[in-house]
């Protein structure tokens, strides 16, 4: 009983540590007739607080395990625990809730919404909670962020007022603001020059250092895969090396 | 202000022309129904002013049962006509003046051709008071009945031309008779011949002193209105009348009016409306209402279009932003908000915008007056107005269109999958 137990025990504390676990994971399209097996059994974990690179070739599915592990799709088969929590089966407002609560999002085209300026954005996906802080202590948070991403004299900006680099330093403090556990980043680098890359690249190191919040590339860019702690490959649809 | 109503206020200014096509369709839609409206309302009055100040009065006070048997014996259901009877009407709130009369239908000759009237004998001192505009429109030469005439009347101007008879002195265009094929010069007198509620018939002459005009053909060919006293004499109800008409302070608590002096009169009289005494001129009223209804509805219906159309479009346009908004955990029923209440706010504004052009329009068409007649008669204006009520149910009607139209598309968007938004 009690080495059951211990083990039962050791195991959660394993997984504990792991804050993506995914098992056998299948993703399948059904495109007109023809069947798509987008992820065709994926195993793969990422521990917490770290810097993880995935990469692959156009089409090898690493779109799509980003997609899964940031619960803006479901898999079709296999377990997916972020947390420690199997999200694999949830609804589309508990997918919203975990997105929210947990994951931050920094995309290849900045995704901003145009009609709000720099704060608001910042600030748009603790606003949009059911409880929520009070909005001066977010505002106060959000000024910290602006100053540790170097946007203190464009809070005022809107979206198409900013270069390229700087909307990406807004994307990157509105994935920290809701402090989430995970942050996703789809080819960041991509629409920047290299120096600006640089920056922001230095910037998402400091902010993995800063604040142990885990990070999770797809990229092309070598210089990401320079600064990865770790690298997963993937390659139709499975991993081939981690 | 909630981020959401933010994010959806200021989406309605990005797009600035677009959002100006659809607040002025909008703003149109809603001046054009309020436009229609305010002149068919002026129509309305004009032509229930028209119809009791000239012809019906207000209301109408009968025997019991006169209406539903007035085309059997209308003479039958006479009743007695005097000072008392008239300070009893009178003294009931709402009521401005009543005066008696008597309804009859008869033959009139001029000696070698016949033809059937309709009379109304009438008390020409009061008649003024009762129908203000009761003389309606005299042909040239006439002269209006007096106080003191009993034996003349005011003839249709086809009746007259008809008979060839005119007012003394009156130019009037001779008429070939058609047994002499001579021009023959008009006549002045009239042999009118009625029968007594008992059947007794009776023959009065009487002296044209007048020719009117009408809008309507059977009155020109048919009317004839002489003084009550020779009406009296000719049915020999002296003392009596058939009917009283009565003139009320303000047409608009009519109703009401109705009730107090149907309770005053007891249960042997009846007192009407001056729809249930013209019931055509009512429906005619009542479909022109219907008819505008329609037109406000299917304004409506282009109006909820064009905002679904500018609210789908908006969605096609703004999917990657949806796709974002669902990325940092959005629910479906805020993304349903944001466009909901944007397709509300264009609607209000709209709407205000439509109310105000609408207004503006309305004050001024009122202050100048729309010219309104037919060639030869006396024109009259009609001075188009709205009813509070229902220009806050057209703003709302306006607002709730917005509404149902942004319905379709904010659905859409917050059923949108987030990757395939975020891959638009």
């Amino acid at each position: 009983m009690n080495s059951s137990n211990s083990s039962l025990n050791a195991l959660v504390k394993d997984q504990s540590k792991n804050l993506i676990e995914i098992h056998n994971l299948k993703k399948i399209y059904q495109l007109g007739k023809t069947t798509v097996e987008a992820l065709r059994g994926v195993d793969f974990s990422v521990a917490e607080g770290e810097f993880t690179v995935v990469l692959g070739p156009s089409g090898s599915g690493k779109t799509t395990l980003l997609n899964i592990i940031g619960c803006l799709d479901r898999a079709s088969s296999g377990s997916y625990l972020l947390d420690g929590e199997d999200v694999s089966n949830r609804d589309f407002n508990d997918l919203a809730e975990v997105r929210n609560y947990k994951i931050g999002f920094i995309f290849q085209n900045f995704n901003l919404i145009p009609v709000l300026n720099v704060i608001e954005n910042i600030e748009f996906p603790c606003l949009v909670r059911k409880e929520q802080e009070s909005r001066a202590q977010l505002r106060e948070r959000v000024r910290a962020l602006c100053a540790e991403v170097g946007l203190e004299r464009f809070m005022k900006h809107k979206p198409d007022e900013l270069s390229g680099g700087q909307r990406q330093r807004v994307a990157i403090a509105r994935a920290l603001i809701t402090q989430p556990r995970l942050v996703l980043a789809d080819e960041p680098t991509a629409n920047l020059d290299s120096n600006t890359s640089d920056q922001i690249l230095e910037l998402m190191q400091r902010l993995n250092r800063d604040h142990a919040t885990t990070f999770l590339f797809a990229t092309h860019d070598p210089r990401v895969m320079d600064l990865a702690r770790r690298t997963v490959r993937i390659k139709d649809g499975m991993v081939v090396a981690n | 202000m909630n981020i959401l109503y933010q994010v959806a206020v200021r989406n309605v200014f990005r797009n600035r022309r677009r959002s100006l096509f659809t607040l002025s369709a909008i703003a149109i839609g809603l001046a054009v129904v309020l436009i229609i409206t305010a002149v068919s309302n002026a129509f309305y009055r004009f032509s229930i002013e028209n119809a009791v100040n000239v012809k019906i009065g207000a209301l109408q006070i009968h025997k019991s049962g006169y209406l539903s048997n007035v085309s059997l014996n209308q003479l039958s259901f006479h009743f007695q006509y005097g000072q008392e009877l008239l300070r009893k009407v009178e003294s009931v709130a709402g009521v401005k003046a009543a005066s008696g009369r008597i309804a009859f239908r008869g033959l009139v000759s001029n000696g070698r051709n016949q033809a059937l009237f309709f009379a109304n004998g009438v008390d020409v001192e009061r008649e003024q008071k009762v129908c203000p505009r009761w003389l309606g429109t005299l042909t040239e030469g006439s002269q209006p009945l007096l106080p003191s005439d009993t034996g003349q009347a005011m003839v249709g101007q086809e009746l007259a031309r008809s008979l060839n008879v005119a007012p003394k002195g009156a130019l009037i265009r001779s008429v070939v008779s058609s047994e002499t094929s001579q021009q023959t010069e008009p006549g002045e007198f009239l042999n009118l011949s009625g029968s007594s509620p008992q059947g007794r018939q009776n023959a009065i002459d009487v002296q044209v002193k007048a020719t009117t005009k009408s809008l309507l053909p059977l009155e020109e060919k048919r009317s004839i209105t002489l003084p009550l006293s020779a009406a009296q004499s000719l049915l020999g109800l002296t003392g009596e009348v058939t009917e009283i008409a009565v003139a009320v302070h303000d047409l608009d608590h009519l109703e009401a009016v109705q009730q107090r002096l149907q309770a005053a009169m007891g249960s042997e009289f009846e007192v009407s409306l001056w729809s249930d005494v013209q019931p055509f001129l009512r429906d005619v009223l009542f479909r022109q209402k219907v008819l505008i209804g329609i037109v406000s509805f299917i304004l409506f219906i282009l109006v909820l279009f064009v905002i679904a159309n500018t609210m789908t479009m908006a969605v096609f346009e703004r999917t990657r932003e949806i796709g974002t908004m669902l990325s940092v955990g959005i629910k479906k029923n805020q993304i349903q908000r944001i466009f909901f209440s944007e397709a509300i706010f264009v609607g209000i504004i709209g709407a205000l915008a439509g109310l105000l052009l609408g207004l503006i329009v309305v004050l001024v068409l009122k202050r100048i007056g729309i010219p309104f007649g037919s060639e030869g008669f006396e024109e009259g204006m009609l001075y188009p107005f709205l009813q509070v009520p229902f220009s806050c149910a057209a703003f709302i009607a306006a607002v709730f269109c917005a509404a149902l139209a942004g319905l379709f598309p904010a659905r859409r968007a917050s059923n949108m999958n987030p990757v395939d938004a975020l891959r638009a």
